[in-house]
């Protein structure tokens, strides 16, 4: 079985080049894109209300108290995805490799960890037919509009277990990530017309800062609190600056009680100040309720989440709905994790519906 | 780990493998749920055309592919040639290890290959006359009339002899044959006796002659040069005598020494138009500057090169004006060189087609050369303009200049501005 470990591993981590972005939505077209899920697929498929707790989801940094040995964690899905505007219909899918964690002990109650996470996904494809009237005579034509790639979270960060009782983690963020930008026109009389296709390369930075507690007043109940800074997303093409946007500031905390030691229940809730990004961005609320049952060997997860999108045509923000489930393998004396899960997602704004299935696999090894 | 568990772990990885494939492209409900921006098409005329040049003498009658003869509308052109000489002496039989003289020289034919005639010209005549030996570039039209009036030696009626089984007709052993499915190209075998042959052993045989056609209406024929692949083959025939036999045989075929035309069509001059073709041919050069916003950051999707011819241009439809737009890897001026023209690379020339007697604007598709000067923006962005076959068509055309403001050369461009890639 280790062997079937490593081949997952070594499958997971040849994609990594080619698939940096994520989970994409219609409704990330007309902004930054469509935000990331900082969670492993352990806590994902608990709707993301165990991320402030597992120290393989890089949502916060004191997490990463938890791990008492090198881990590191891998996560890839595929989603299908169906988008109804009310008037067409159409089904798109993806795969991507999103997130990548390791992190060790180092001494004393210091852990180290890092990483990268997809912060935004950029990648869609749209397509407009249309007519122009050229030298006197209607030409029909399909635009096309299409970005493949995503800003991606590197982050470098640590926890300190002050006591059994209180851990305190601090991260550092740097934003980078590249997308392909390509404008496209297709004119159907491609004998008197030439297709007209435009490729950029479009890269992204920005920076920034996290902070979270977690502490356990009592043995059965957690509690985490995390807060994380953005300073801006800068764009360039060809070494020129396109765009500027400033990114939002996150706060959110979460609870987690281990009602018996086979039954986890938590929530989270976190508010992000996406507006401040421009125009047609809104802040958003997200909350998640979810719960690990059974034995460490097998356990079955679920989870809900809701909350909203941060860009939408408004005059409100989109609104996102998902149902996960999920369960774990354990191999090899527990070096070896694989996590499976399944989420239906709901999305809906401005006379837009999208609905999503996403199978997730998430491996973690502990040499 | 039990069966079932091995199974599913399976099954899931195994779905996600299959599934790692892409389709992101989605019917766009814009502007909601589109990108900031649209992509625009600009279509426009621009004057860009900054400077043009015409030259002249480029390829003269002598160093054409075809010999044009011409009786119509006023234009006279007629073909000469001149031959080398051949000597009578050779080995009668093939086991012969001497050679003997001829004993007398019987007859001659002469093949002419036609390129290009009007075929709608009827009772297409074909009449070949002896020609002084001192033919040479420098002659004209005038300083032929004396031989083109008095040494008439045969007429051949093109027409008659295709009508004929065969093409052949035995009686004068006169034949003729087409030399295309398109049934333009003929090859014409003439017979000249002895007396018409004239084989002068001072000479060696040397001989030259001229042709003037006529027809019932259309009368402009092209005939092949040893430039154009094909020159007019003589051969000489002679009786020998083979073991007291008198036999006939095969001495010698003539070398082409020399094929032109002369004409009553004047040279091309050089006014404030620009000219191309005629004889000796003229080229002209046209110059482009491509906006920077459109050589640097568009999409050229459609470009149009426009002339305005000044008048039509004048002769037999059959010998249609083509026009070759070579684009310049190097522009020097008159000796600018132009790639071979068997290339077909659109993005290295173009052909466009004038009509005769007509003076409709001239537009040919030249985007490919465009797109090129988008590519490579060290190349000189000149096109140079030439008539195809250069030299063999007295036809030309003169087109209005920059110098014409209301009916300058331009180019007629359709592009897409860059697109701005952004966040709203």
């Amino acid at each position: 079985m280790r062997r079937v470990v490593v081949a997952a591993c070594c499958g997971l981590l040849a994609g990594w080049g080619s698939t940096a972005s994520g989970q994409d939505s219609q409704f990330g077209i007309r902004g930054l894109g469509t935000p990331g899920n900082f969670s492993s697929v352990r806590a994902w498929t608990t709707g993301g209300a165990l991320a402030p707790f597992d120290g393989n989801s890089p949502l916060t940094d004191a997490a990463l108290g938890d791990i008492t040995r090198l881990t590191a964690a891998a996560t890839e899905f595929a989603s299908y995805r169906s988008v109804d505007d009310g008037t067409s219909a159409s089904t798109l899918r993806s795969a991507r490799f999103p997130m990548l964690t390791v992190a060790g002990p180092v001494f004393g109650g210091l852990v180290i960890g890092g990483g990268f996470a997809t912060y935004l996904f950029r990648s869609y494809d749209v397509e407009v037919p249309g007519t122009v009237v050229i030298r006197g005579d209607s030409q029909a034509i399909v635009d096309h509009i299409a970005s493949n790639g995503a800003v991606t979270d590197l982050r470098l960060a640590a926890a300190w277990r002050f006591s059994s009782r209180l851990t305190v983690g601090a991260g550092f963020h740097v934003l980078t990530g590249s997308s392909t930008l390509n404008a496209i026109r297709l004119f159907s009389d491609s004998a008197e017309y030439h297709n007209a296709t435009q490729t950029d390369q479009e890269s992204y930075d920005g920076i920034g800062m996290s902070l979270s507690v977690l502490a356990t007043p009592v043995p059965s109940l957690r509690i985490s609190g995390f807060l994380r800074s953005d300073t801006r997303l800068r764009a360039e093409i060809a070494g020129f600056q396109n765009a500027q946007n400033d990114l939002p500031t996150t706060v959110g905390g979460g609870v987690m009680w281990s009602v018996t030691p086979e039954v986890k229940l938590a929530g989270t809730l976190s508010h992000a100040d996406w507006a401040v990004a421009g125009g047609g961005a809104y802040n958003t609320t997200d909350w998640a309720l979810g719960g690990e049952f059974g034995r460490a060997g097998l356990p079955f997860r679920l989870g809900v989440r809701g909350g909203q999108l941060p860009f939408g045509p408004g005059p409100t923000a989109p609104t996102e709905f998902g149902v996960s489930a999920g369960t774990g393998f354990i191999f090899s004396q527990g070096r070896g994790i694989v996590d499976l899960g399944i989420e239906r997602l709901r999305r809906s704004g401005g006379g837009l519906n999208e609905t999503d299935w996403t199978f997730l696999v998430g491996i973690s090894v502990r040499p | 780990m039990t069966f079932g568990r091995r199974t599913l772990l399976a099954l899931g990885l195994t779905g996600l493998l299959v599934g790692c494939t892409e389709d992101a492209t989605a019917p766009g409900k814009c502007p909601a749920f589109c990108p900031g921006g649209q992509l625009s098409v600009v279509d426009t005329v621009l004057n860009i055309i900054s400077r043009d040049s015409s030259y002249v003498g480029y390829v003269v009658p002598e160093s054409a592919g075809v010999m044009m003869a011409v009786n119509f509308g006023g234009v006279d052109a007629r073909p000469i040639f001149s031959l080398g000489g051949v000597s009578t002496r050779i080995a009668v039989n093939t086991a012969d290890t001497t050679t003997d003289t001829a004993q007398s020289v019987d007859s001659a034919l002469l093949t002419l290959t036609i390129a290009r005639r009007d075929t709608l010209a009827t009772n297409l005549r074909i009449n070949l006359y002896r020609m002084p030996l001192s033919i040479d570039p420098t002659t004209t039209l005038a300083d032929l009339s004396g031989p083109f009036t008095d040494s008439l030696l045969r007429t051949v009626n093109v027409d008659s002899l295709l009508a004929l089984p065969g093409g052949v007709d035995s009686a004068s052993g006169d034949s003729a044959v087409y030399t295309d499915t398109t049934r333009i190209g003929v090859r014409v075998v003439m017979k000249l006796s002895a007396a018409q042959a004239n084989y002068l052993a001072a000479d060696s045989g040397r001989s030259a002659f001229g042709i003037r056609i006529s027809a019932d209406s259309l009368a402009s024929v092209a005939f092949n040069t040893v430039t154009g692949g094909s020159g007019p083959i003589f051969s000489w025939w002679g009786t020998y005598d083979s073991s007291g036999t008198a036999v006939s045989r095969l001495f010698g075929t003539a070398v082409n020494l020399f094929n032109s035309y002369v004409s009553n069509v004047s040279a091309p001059t050089l006014d404030s138009n620009l000219i191309v073709g005629g004889v000796p041919s003229a080229r002209s050069i046209l110059r482009f500057t491509l906006p920077r916003n459109i050589r640097d950051s568009s999409q050229i999707v459609r470009a149009t090169l426009t002339m305005i011819p000044v008048a039509a241009p004048v002769g037999v439809p059959s010998d249609s004006l083509l026009l070759v737009i070579y684009r310049l890897g190097t522009d020097v001026g008159a000796k600018s060189p132009i790639a071979i023209a068997t290339i077909a690379d659109s993005s290295l020339l173009v052909v466009a087609g004038v009509p005769i007697g007509h003076a409709d604007t001239i537009a040919t598709d030249i985007t490919e050369m465009v797109r090129f000067w988008q590519a490579d923006t060290l190349v000189p962005q000149s096109v140079m303009i030439r008539q195809a076959p250069e030299g063999g068509n007295l036809v030309s055309v003169r087109l209005y200049s920059t110098r014409s403001p209301a009916y300058r050369p331009a180019l007629h461009v359709t592009y897409v501005p860059r697109f701005a890639f952004g966040n709203p």
